[in-house]
């Protein structure tokens, strides 16, 4: 062990240090202790522990609300989730709302951010606007979109309603959190609102790092606003939105928050609101946890959620090495 | 730009009109729910009832107001969430800077392994580990407290990630010079590696409390005590029982928004800085 | 969080009896012999730590202590209502748990299951169902794991102002669903578009279950199969049932809306609804939260021949921990038995909206006197228990009408298959059946039919 310790640079020690006291409690060694010992305590405990013991609960039909031990159950859990239409609806509903969210936030957030980034005046004003609804709590958020959103005294309906009899148009008002279509992109769109100026804030920063020689040089090519971006914004951009896209998605996935909030949790006292179309993989897995305390259903739940997202990380990950063609 | 050099005054930037008129815009639309919370807290029910419904309030009414700062125990949440997001956040820094330290300046057996482990956690979500902690905690008769929304949440992968990669900045010759000075390796943790990293722990704390502050998940399923909760657990609560009542659930929000927005305020340069260099760190 | 429990905050109020104490001591209960070693019960129910939400407690504790037993000591206390249905039964699987405490039915099947609920001796079964009526369908596989002290139906409630402005007097009030629809469209009003503004009967369908389940049982069908592993829902009696609620909201002239209205107890005190669907603790929610609110209430409407009118619905008393020692479960059988038979605290009880369970009560003139009991006791032997379900199977009930009426995405057809699909997979996979033979105790269950299921 002593042997492997080594500074990048290990100068002679001076004679002040033989001391006894200096020899056990200031060296190297008694830093690595003092930084490790904690350390490999404290994921043992909150990582490995629990992992280990999910990943063998959930051959078992353990439940908290029982005085019989669990039993083994074999592959019981893992059938029922692959044959329950509720776990394929909850994966493609999160799935869903991850790709809706990031796209449609990276989709305004790019232009806003290249065009805040060109502006002359009130940069500093619009990107503390945009950023405003990222330090507001998201339970905040929920609640008032829920109320935007009500189907006949809602901001938004009366908006809608007054362009209809301005024009003289005849359609339905949108139900936006109670009908099936709508719900899960109506909180989407809350979602992109909340987290927009986060998004914008990192890819100027992206933005700014890029040299304005290059600009000039597109410039002096004769290049168009448009070449410019393709060009030369982009590809140099490539990273900054790369780990945007990768993290976005792989917070994004795991939504339950704001469903929680926006969706009137039914008459059944279920989440996953209208239809189940609100229901996602996170809502599901508490719903089985922590209101049925189904925990052997919930950790075999738990696993499935971790190779979805892993997956999925790792996808966007090589997705990212690809070569875009430029 | 697209302008030829001939012309001597600059001409109209029409792109800055288009910009400005579209960033305009899209400020409304991040501003509008927050107008239209404030404005309905002002409003008693029968307005808020009407169809279609008002902008502004008839009447200036406060009753919301005091009755959810009285049912929502606001100051009480606030402290709350404040001390545990600080506990959470002092660790997260320290702890994370430490190993952040060691792992980028010392070579031991194992720390490839160590480094990926710890990184690994930042992909792997909550949910796995949550029932078996969840019914560790109830064994111990810890839930219902606040040791168990600080414990699981003392160590950061992100947070050790970006400490490591702040470890670069700061130049060996330096630790060594110390070294020479006769400082313990722990000592010079504390008095020469922090104060040169300040930047990057004042990023990563403000991250770090940003992020717990509207912590959900975990304190929902521990927490049971109104006492106890935290802002957004409280909110949660009061929006389950009262969301009926569009001024009271309008009015308490209002007041719970209230001193995040003005921290965001004052230390809002700050915050950006640190948002954008964990981003770009990432 | 109250979202938690099976039983809403809300339902639980009419247990609270409103503020109404039963002081009386009058008339001994059943005999229960005070003997034996001084016995300490540690008793949960549910808020007793700051205030119990039954409000009697302490003093039906000390009177016990006096007239049967004082050799028994009560240490009470309980988390308040969302979190004591966790802590309940968590404590009570690892050790912990009390030896006597508040129960409700919703949660027979986890508990017993769990092995956390101990049964009834059988000479003491026998003692109650002298006086009791009811125990028969609380039975499972031939035991008694905790009785009804209180019984509840559907009623439909109006507001006298609305009632009134109409013309409309005691003598209007309709004994079939035509003649209720008929009098809600009279007293629907509607804007420029024909869309209400005021439904005239609010069936309240945001948990329009339940008034689905009371059309079905009219219809003369049994909901669970006899060996309780499929479910009767889209069957031509569920057809019937889940378009006569179609009918109302979206036929030519709707008598509700779904959007116009939250909760179907604030709709009616708050005008936007006259009549509406209701439950026997919608009384006690009005009395506490909008005193100002006058209402009627008479018998739930019924089709012609119907051999069951709605569903039955109970409120327990207080269960026994499985894991207590002898001595304790004796005492806490004392306790329970003892409050279930007296007449004093069970009229109390009754007059939070409940149907009284202690024979003796059911000619008692005041409670006769209350208008929503004895609009409940009118139908209260055409009523139907389906029994002890999984938790997840009123939540496939709930799919019929959320996507008929809350997504409105779904025809009748297509709502009762998906609740059928749902609820099939929830009673197969369970591992105990202990609901749908309580259905054949009914009195009017030699009418019924277990009803063939569209495919």
């Amino acid at each position: 062990m002593t042997n492997s310790i080594q500074a990048d640079v290990s100068p002679p020690l001076p004679q002040v240090q033989e001391s006894l006291w200096f020899k056990i409690f200031g060296g190297k060694k008694a830093l690595l202790i003092y930084a490790l010992a904690p350390t490999i305590i404290f994921f043992t405990i909150f990582w490995i522990y629990p992992l280990g013991v999910g990943f063998l609960r959930s051959f078992t039909n353990w439940s908290p609300m029982s005085i019989h031990a669990p039993e083994y159950v074999g592959f019981a859990n893992y059938e029922r989730a692959f044959s329950d239409r509720m776990v394929g609806t909850a994966i493609v509903n999160s799935l869903r709302f991850a790709v809706t969210t990031v796209g449609l936030r990276l989709a305004i957030a790019l232009p806003f951010a290249i065009m805040l980034n060109n502006l002359r005046r009130g940069r500093g004003c619009f990107r503390l606007i945009y950023f405003l609804p990222v330090v507001t709590s998201v339970i905040a958020a929920g609640v008032v979109w829920r109320f935007l959103y009500l189907p006949r005294n809602g901001i938004l309906n009366t908006v809608l309603a007054g362009i209809r009899d301005l024009f003289g148009m005849n359609f339905d008002l949108p139900r936006y959190l109670q009908d099936p279509n709508l719900a899960l992109l109506s909180v989407s769109v809350m979602s992109v609102w909340r987290w927009l100026g986060f998004a914008i804030v990192i890819l100027m920063a992206g933005l700014s790092s890029i040299p304005t020689t290059f600009y000039e040089a597109a410039r002096i090519d004769g290049a168009n606003r448009f070449q410019v971006f393709r060009h030369i914004t982009l590809p140099l951009l490539r990273p900054t939105l790369i780990f945007l896209l990768v993290t976005e998605v792989a917070s994004e996935i795991q939504v339950f928050t704001e469903v929680f909030v926006m969706i009137s949790r039914g008459s059944g006292g279920s989440i996953g609101g209208p239809a189940n179309s609100t229901l996602t993989i996170v809502g599901l897995f508490y719903q089985t946890a922590f209101k049925n305390f189904e925990f052997g259903y919930a950790s075999a739940l738990a696993l499935i959620i971790f190779v979805i997202i892993s997956a999925f990380s790792l996808f966007q990950l090589w997705l990212g090495r690809r070569n875009w063609d430029y | 730009m697209q302008s030829t050099n001939e012309t001597p005054q600059k001409p109209i930037d029409y792109w800055q009109i288009v910009s400005y008129i579209i960033l305009g815009l899209g400020a409304l639309a991040s501003l509008l729910p927050f107008i239209f919370m404030v404005l309905s807290g002002f409003k008693d029910s029968s307005e808020l009832q009407r169809i279609p419904p008002s902008l502004l309030p008839d009447e200036w009414i406060l009753d919301n107001f005091i009755w959810s700062w009285d049912a929502l125990k606001f100051p009480r949440l606030f402290l709350n969430s404040i001390l545990v997001t600080s506990v959470i956040t002092l660790s997260v820094v320290y702890t994370s800077s430490l190993l952040g330290y060691v792992l980028e300046k010392l070579r031991f057996f194992g720390r490839n392994i160590l480094f990926f482990g710890i990184i690994s956690t930042m992909f792997v979500p909550h949910q796995v580990a949550m029932v078996v902690l969840w019914d560790l905690f109830n064994r111990l008769g810890l839930l219902n407290t606040h040791i168990v929304l600080v414990l699981p949440f003392l160590y950061s992968g992100f947070g050790v990630f970006l400490m490591k990669q702040a470890m670069h900045t700061i130049p060996n010759e330096l630790l060594d010079a110390a070294r020479i000075d006769g400082a313990s390796e722990i000592g010079l943790f504390h008095r020469m590696v922090i104060p040169n990293i300040g930047p990057s722990l004042a990023a990563l704390a403000i991250f770090t409390f940003m992020f717990n502050y509207d912590s959900f998940f975990w304190p929902l399923i521990v927490m049971r005590d109104f006492d106890l909760y935290t802002v957004p657990l409280g909110l949660a609560f009061f929006q389950g029982q009262y969301f009926n009542d569009l001024g009271r659930a309008m009015a308490g929000t209002t007041l719970a928004v209230i001193p995040t927005l003005v921290v965001f305020l004052v230390l809002q340069r700050r915050i950006v800085e640190g948002v954008t260099l964990s981003g770009l760190k990432g | 969080m109250s979202e938690q429990t099976h039983v809403s905050r809300r339902d639980f109020l009419k247990l609270a009896g409103g503020a109404v104490v039963a002081a009386s001591l009058s008339g001994l209960p059943l005999a229960v012999t005070a003997q034996g070693d001084e016995v300490t019960l540690v008793f949960w129910s549910p808020n007793c730590d700051v205030e119990c939400e039954q409000i009697n407690i302490p003093e039906w504790m000390e009177r016990f202590r006096q007239e049967v037993n004082g050799n028994v000591n009560f240490e009470l206390s309980g988390a308040p209502w969302g979190d004591y249905w966790t802590r309940l039964p968590l404590a009570l699987a690892g050790g912990t748990g009390p030896d006597l405490y508040f129960f409700h039915a919703n949660w027979m099947q986890q508990f017993v299951d769990g092995g956390l609920v101990e049964a009834w001796p059988e000479e003491r079964v026998a003692q109650l169902r002298e006086v009791l009526d009811g125990i028969d369908p609380m039975m499972i596989n031939g035991k008694l794991y905790a009785f009804n002290e209180g019984l509840d139906t559907n009623v439909i409630y109006y507001g006298k102002k609305a009632w009134e402005d109409a013309g409309l007097t005691d003598d209007d009030i309709p004994t079939t669903w035509d003649e209720l629809v008929a009098l809600a469209d009279a007293l629907t009003e509607r804007d420029s578009n024909g869309a209400p503004v005021r439904a005239g009967f609010d069936a309240n369908l945001r948990d329009g279950r339940w008034t689905w389940v009371a059309l079905k049982y009219q219809m003369g069908e049994f909901l669970i199969s006899e060996d309780g592993r499929r479910a009767n829902i889209h069957t031509e009696g569920g057809q019937k049932a889940a378009q006569m609620l179609w009918d109302w909201e979206f036929g030519e002239n709707p008598v509700g809306n779904i959007d116009l209205a939250p909760w179907t107890e604030d709709a009616l005190p708050t005008e936007i609804a006259a009549m509406g669907f209701g439950f026997g603790w919608f009384a006690d929610y009005w009395r506490s939260d909008y005193p100002d609110y006058e209402w009627g209430a008479f018998p739930l409407p019924a089709v012609d021949g119907a051999p069951a009118i709605s569903k039955a619905g109970g409120w327990t008393t207080m269960a026994v921990n499985a894991q207590a020692s002898d001595a304790a479960k004796s005492a806490a059988f004392d306790v329970i038995q003892w409050h279930g038979t007296d007449p004093d605290l069970m009229r109390f009880r009754a007059l939070g909206g409940q149907v009284p369970t202690l024979r003796s009560l059911r000619e008692d003139p005041d409670i006769l006197a209350s208008p929503v009991v004895s609009s409940m006791l009118a139908n209260i032997d055409k009523t139907v228990f389906f029994g002890f379900t999984p938790p997840d199977f009123e939540s496939a009930l709930a799919q019929i009408t959320d996507l008929m009426f809350v997504a409105q995405t779904s025809t009748v057809d297509e709502a009762l298959a998906e609740a059928q699909l749902q609820a099939d997979e929830i009673l197969a996979r369970a591992e105990n059946v202990y609901w749908g033979f309580q259905e054949r105790t009914a009195t009017g269950a030699n009418e019924m039919v277990n009803p063939e299921i569209v495919e």
